[in-house]
């Protein structure tokens, strides 16, 4: 499997990937925003649209595309603080709606790429920039992760605490933006929405601290990355979709086996206030 | 110190405060009553610069000032994390989180030990109960050593021999740490003893001169 370039530079961006977009979605998760992946997505599918259709690169068009909803996103939520979903479900149908209006006047086959990825066919600038947005989301992460813990607890209490709250969620909305955009021509758009929720979902069922979900999120969607693109290779299958089902596996094995978890790990708790 | 000259604000045609001067000495230890509605949480949301005032001006000269807000307010529900990771968030300051962690970790160690929380610090915070989650949160609040402390009923669905313990670790705090303190609270108990009591009515905000017993609140 090795031996074909395309194929380690495939796992070379799914690895990456697979490490930035569970980061960057768990807060996306928590914030209840889940969903701006999908909208996110979607608004990289319009993008596209709109470089096919121009003439344009549609990586940067894509990326253009993604920071501009994001910035809408945010606009909205603040204008409907109690319902931030709203954003999310505003900004999904419009991109939706102008991606499907300007896909007819795009390059059909092309536009199917994005909409499903082609890991297996990475140019070169989709590699550096997979390479760059994980550095700096790692780093992000890394530098920021008790303030970003704080923000995430509360809004209220981070800012009496000094922490300037808008400005990390201004770019970890943009950051999110970014690697959307890139991951939606390697992994699919339709797919990306998929990676930032289900590694957080599955592992949120074993209601471990924040450091051991972000952990485990990394590591379940390292698994559907790896597994799902070693499935596609032998099966036959498309590279995405499968990575999908892996990680939907993975939910579905962690949420059969939580009464297990749970109840072992009471009998645990119970032996040590015995002791 | 903190100053409120002269502070107005409103929302959209409705008055919430009127023409309010208020003043948080240093190691002071202050009560703020009043019926729902009257007020008391947007003037807290003033004071911590949460909100701005339409009118006025407020000046502060505290260097650290901590907050508890009412459980509603947060997404402590949502969030994986257990207690101690909730104690210690208390300590982050605009520096990175591996610098001074011994001792940030210490601190929190103390805390927990103060609030009796051994047991439970490994937990999952959303599987506490309310009262739990409510000594889990003075104690974070508490962790960056503030020099004032705003709690917004802080005893809500604690038990009695909790809310003891926790009226008189303030009190212990207060005078030991020369930390100020402001408490929003509807006990006419938690009211005695302290430095000023505020009324917050219908926008406006008075001193209470008579004894507290008398105030209906």
């Amino acid at each position: 499997m090795f031996q074909y370039k395309f194929m380690v530079i495939a796992f070379i961006v799914a690895i990456l990937l697979g490490i930035s977009l569970p980061l960057l979605g768990t807060t996306a998760v928590y914030k209840r925003l889940s969903m701006s992946g999908d909208a996110l997505a979607h608004s990289s599918l319009a993008g596209v649209a709109i470089g096919l259709a121009s003439g344009l690169n549609p990586l940067i068009t894509s990326m253009i595309s993604c920071v501009v909803a994001f910035l809408i996103i945010e606009f909205i939520r603040r204008k409907f603080q109690k319902f931030s979903e709203i954003s999310v479900a505003v900004v999904l149908s419009f991109a939706l709606g102008l991606a499907g209006i300007l896909s007819n006047a795009s390059n059909v086959s092309n536009f199917d790429s994005y909409l499903f990825g082609s890991i297996l066919l990475v140019n070169d600038l989709e590699l550096y920039l997979v390479i760059a947005f994980t550095i700096v989301t790692v780093l992000f992460f890394f530098f920021l992760y008790d303030k970003i813990f704080l923000s995430l607890y509360s809004e209220d209490e981070a800012k009496v605490q000094g922490l300037k709250v808008n400005v990390l969620n201004f770019f970890e909305s943009l950051l999110l933006s970014l690697v959307v955009a890139v991951s939606a021509k390697t992994i699919g758009s339709l797919v990306v929405s998929s990676m930032i929720v289900l590694p957080i979902a599955a592992a949120l069922v074993l209601k471990l601290s924040y450091k051991k979900t972000l952990f485990l999120s990394i590591a379940l969607s390292l698994i559907s990355m790896i597994g799902g693109l070693v499935i596609s290779y032998y099966a036959g299958t498309r590279s995405g979709a499968t990575i999908v089902m892996v990680a939907t596996g993975e939910l579905v094995l962690l949420l059969l086996s939580s009464p297990i978890v749970s109840h072992f790990k009471k009998k645990n708790s119970s032996l040590k206030l015995n002791d | 110190m903190i100053e409120l000259k002269n502070v107005s604000f409103s929302f959209e045609e409705d008055k919430i405060l009127d023409n309010i001067s208020l003043v948080i000495q240093d190691e002071s230890y202050i009560g703020l009553v009043g019926e729902n509605g009257s007020g008391k949480t947007t003037l807290i949301r003033i004071i911590l610069g949460l909100l701005k005032p339409v009118k006025g001006m407020v000046t502060n000269n505290f260097r650290k000032v901590s907050y508890v807000s009412q459980t509603s307010d947060n997404r402590e529900y949502s969030l994986p994390c257990t207690v101690s990771e909730v104690i210690l968030s208390g300590t982050i300051d605009s520096g990175f989180w591996f610098i001074g962690r011994k001792e940030k970790r210490q601190k929190c160690d103390e805390l927990i030990k103060l609030f009796s929380l051994e047991k439970i610090k490994n937990r999952n915070f959303s599987e506490l109960s309310g009262g739990q989650r409510q000594k889990v949160k003075i104690a974070r609040a508490l962790a960056s050593s503030p020099n004032l402390l705003v709690l917004d009923e802080p005893y809500t669905g604690i038990d009695s021999d909790s809310h003891e313990m926790i009226a008189n670790l303030l009190k212990t705090y207060h005078k030991k740490n020369k930390m100020a303190v402001l408490i929003i609270t509807h006990d006419k108990c938690d009211l005695h003893g302290l430095d000023n009591v505020y009324l917050a009515k219908s926008g406006r905000v008075e001193k209470i001169k008579e004894d507290i017993d008398h105030v209906s609140i």
